[in-house]
């Protein structure tokens, strides 16, 4: 079964987003923190759902630090906002993807599935 | 430019963009009668004939004629805009002077000022209907005549409030009187935009020209004023006056008269030498006086007016010793001069300054003024916000301005010098106290003349506090953006893994309503967005991140998006634009998304519906034809209005606060587009905007 992380710091969000990719047959893991940071080298999913805005930090500095780590920088990143103006920022921190908040879980499901084959 | 594919495009564009009679009359912005007479009269040909006889027009011949018709509509304008001018120069220059007369509380202008003013007002008019339409010519015309006008105002000793705010009433006056007469009611907006434009230019130019030329001839006469002072002083110019301790003149110099007027007998004979004092001043110079009695072997400077003999007041600076205690004098001991010649300058020269600065920004903080080239800054006067410049400095942009903002800052003067125009700019400045703030700053050329730039004159304001409000702002609606789009969020996805579920157990009863809850969910989406962008609109922070892109992939990604959304409408892309197209490629998909959704939620029927793209020379055209409910003809120029929404009292209702379009119009407006629609009430809508061929980057053309 396909393992995927999904970092965000709004409890709903991340339930409703679990219980959306488990009903597709992924094995999901929550994170509200950058606790996600040290779970990526010690136990790599095959996707990490990111949002932008993670309770004191911002995602972005978590993706580049990810992305700057042999261990990690081959795992898709896929960057989440509400803001939809910040594809550009979010590439340049090396996300693979993007997707602004609501989502539909159809477009979801298929930038899950380009990324992670 | 390459002549070959220029070629072949031409070909490919005349290919393309045949448009109806109705859409001809649109493009062109005229009736459809005028289109019909001019195919009649053989002016316009008709390109091709459709099954149902639909006379179709090329849009290229169009675009000839749409230009050409606005060319002679302009000069016919401003030939009439000259002769509006020639034949009021007498009631404008009333008008202006009375004006003038309200705003200083009614006092008339003196009347041996009155045809002095009036000479000038008239010759300005002249000027201005004179150079009305050469304004590169005009802009040099204009800083002669302010020196003229300056020369002649500073010989007929009018004040620089009378000489420059001769100009700024002028130009009120010039509109209102434009607004009286029947020639304003078929100004377009474009002409009578271009028209205030060049007045208020030529003014503006005229205005700083004079106020210079006051402050120049001032500041000379100031530091000639007070050598003589200096060279009075030494001299001893000064009278004396013993006062005793009730205030008795117990001795005067004989320079008394020279200050003052009186003979030294005369002054003697005075009760109270503080009588010259005028009322107003005498309360707080007697009070000093009794203050300094108090402290024997004190002295006191203090500056007044008294009254002259001659029934005049004059300034003196003086200065009281008392030396009541000293056995060979015991009294108070009063040494003074008349400085009323170097208060007067002084004054001058702070109204003088006051007003050049006025001119050019409001609430300057700093002047400062630049070589021709501007490789030099001459002189910066900081004001506390900026270390001062007061010999010319080479590295001015090390000193003052923010590394990132040097290249912004030079390509906006190079472009200032290319033109010879106003350079406008703000940007972040390094503080005197080492901070980073924020100016907004502006230049004026001075010319020479041959039409040379011979210095600029700049002044910037302190708009730090500005900038640091609107960050705040601009996260504080980041911020909401974010607080109201999460639980949206979670309440989107949990209803699709409802509707998931529901269709997984067969339950499609459910799941089509949980379908209509996420419906509902989508549009206060759209609703919290739309807000957020009308909230930055009004505010005018629409923020652009301009780039070239394939137009016609946007085109195709957004009917692509839409087309997932809905299966009910066929979309049919018919994508011939021929170029790039420079803009912000996040904003300019809004509008389509926006043209998209209006196309399917008015033609609720479930049609086909049409997006077609192309290019002219000079623009790039797309267009959403839906056929649905269509607009009534009354209603077609309010849909891009805010807060406008078709409201018919039919059944139907269509979901919306009103701000798509305007948003989509607010977008293109501010790309340099048209926007605009075609509507037959039951058949359908057509929306469309061009958006015009941008040149390179300006930075690209300036380095070349």
């Amino acid at each position: 079964m396909k393992k995927i992380y999904v970092a965000d710091d709004d409890l709903g969000i991340l339930d409703a987003t679990k219980l959306m990719l488990e009903l597709e047959g992924y094995q999901v893991e929550t994170f509200l923190d950058s606790s996600i940071i040290q779970k990526m080298v010690t136990a790599p999913p095959q996707l990490l759902l990111l949002d932008i805005w993670m309770s004191g930090e911002d995602g972005k500095d978590i993706c580049r630090e990810l992305k700057g780590k042999k261990a990690t920088k081959h795992i898709p990143i896929i960057m989440v906002s509400a803001s939809r103006d910040v594809e550009d920022s979010v590439r340049e921190a090396g996300a693979n993807d993007f997707i602004s908040k609501p989502f539909e879980m159809s477009l979801l499901i298929s930038k899950i599935k380009q990324h992670s084959l | 430019m390459n002549k070959k594919p220029t070629h072949s495009k031409a070909k490919a564009v005349s290919k393309l963009s045949l448009l109806s009679v109705e859409e001809s009359a649109d493009f062109v912005g005229v009736p459809r009668s005028t289109i019909l007479k001019l195919i009649k009269n053989g002016t316009l040909s008709i390109s091709k004939q459709g099954a149902r006889d639909d006379l179709k027009l090329n849009q290229k011949t169009l675009e000839k004629l749409r230009l050409k018709l606005i060319a002679q509509n302009t000069k016919l304008t401003f030939y009439k805009l000259k002769s509006f001018l020639k034949d009021n120069e007498d009631s404008i220059q009333k008008l202006a002077t009375s004006e003038h007369t309200k705003l200083i509380g009614g006092n008339p202008v003196p009347n041996e000022h009155q045809s002095k003013y009036t000479k000038i007002h008239i010759k300005i008019v002249k000027a201005i209907a004179l150079n009305l339409t050469d304004f590169v010519k005009g802009t040099k015309n204009f800083n002669h005549l302010g020196v003229e006008v300056a020369n002649d105002a500073l010989r007929d000793n009018l004040t620089i409030e009378e000489a420059v705010d001769g100009t700024i009433f002028l130009k009120q006056a010039i509109l209102k009187k434009l607004e009286q007469t029947e020639l304003f009611q078929t100004l377009s907006t474009r002409n009578l935009y271009t028209f205030s434009n060049t007045v208020g230019s030529y003014c503006d130019i005229l205005a700083s020209k004079i106020a210079f030329t006051y402050h120049n001839e001032t500041t000379k006469k100031v530091s000639a004023s007070e050598s003589r002072f200096r060279a009075l002083t030494e001299k001893s110019g000064e009278a004396i006056a013993l006062v005793n301790k009730k205030g008795k003149v117990i001795y005067a110099s004989s320079s008394t008269k020279e200050v003052t007027g009186y003979t030294t007998e005369e002054f003697i004979k005075l009760a109270n030498p503080f009588k010259l004092v005028p009322l107003n001043e005498r309360k707080l110079v007697t009070k000093l006086f009794q203050k300094l009695l108090k402290k024997p072997g004190n002295s006191q400077r203090i500056i007044y007016q008294i009254k002259h003999k001659g029934g005049y007041c004059i300034w003196v600076e003086s200065v009281m010793s008392n030396l009541i205690n000293n056995p060979n004098i015991t009294a108070v001991v009063i040494n003074y001069n008349d400085i009323t010649e170097r208060i007067t300058a002084e004054d001058k020269l702070k109204k003088s300054e006051e007003r050049f600065r006025a001119l050019l920004n409001a609430s300057s903080d700093i002047v400062y003024s630049m070589s021709p080239d501007w490789s030099e800054m001459l002189q910066l006067e900081g004001r506390n916000l900026l270390e001062e410049t007061s010999h010319p400095i080479k590295d001015w942009l090390k000193k003052y301005v923010y590394e990132a903002d040097m290249q912004l800052v030079k390509d906006t003067y190079k472009k200032a010098i290319g033109t010879k125009s106003v350079f406008e700019l703000e940007s972040r400045v390094r503080q005197i106290d080492g901070k980073i703030g924020w100016t907004s700053s502006r230049a004026i050329p001075i010319l020479d003349a041959n039409g040379d730039i011979v210095e600029w004159f700049g002044a910037a304001s302190d708009v730090t506090t500005q900038k640091e409000l609107d960050l705040q702002k601009n996260n504080f609606l980041g911020m909401v953006s974010h607080e109201l789009k999460t639980p949206v969020t979670s309440i989107k996805a949990y209803g699709q893994v409802l509707e998931t579920i529901f269709l997984r157990k067969g339950d499609t009863e459910s799941a089509e309503l949980i379908k209509k809850m996420d419906a509902q969910v989508n549009r206060l989406t759209n609703l919290i967005a739309d807000l957020l962008d009308v909230t930055t609109i009004n505010s005018g922070k629409l923020q652009f991140n301009e780039d070239y892109f394939n137009f016609n992939d946007l085109v195709r990604e957004k009917v692509e998006e839409i087309s997932r959304v809905s299966r009910l409408h066929h979309i049919i892309p018919k994508l011939e634009a021929q170029s790039d197209v420079y803009g912000d490629r996040e904003r300019l998909g809004q509008v389509l998304t926006n043209f998209l959704t209006n196309a399917m939620k008015y033609s609720p029927q479930g049609n086909k519906i049409g997006v077609t793209t192309s290019s002219t020379k000079d623009t790039t055209l797309l267009c959403v034809q839906d056929y649905g409910v269509g607009i009534p003809k009354k209603n077609l120029e309010h849909v891009f209005e805010q807060f406008f929404r078709v409201n018919e009292s039919k059944s139907e209702t269509f979901p919306g606060l009103g701000l798509g379009l305007y948003i989509s119009s607010e977008i293109i407006k501010r790309e340099g587009g048209k926007i605009w629609v075609n509507s037959t009430i039951g058949k359908g809508s057509t929306f469309c905007f061009s958006l015009p061929t941008k040149k390179l980057p300006t930075k690209k053309i300036i380095s070349a």
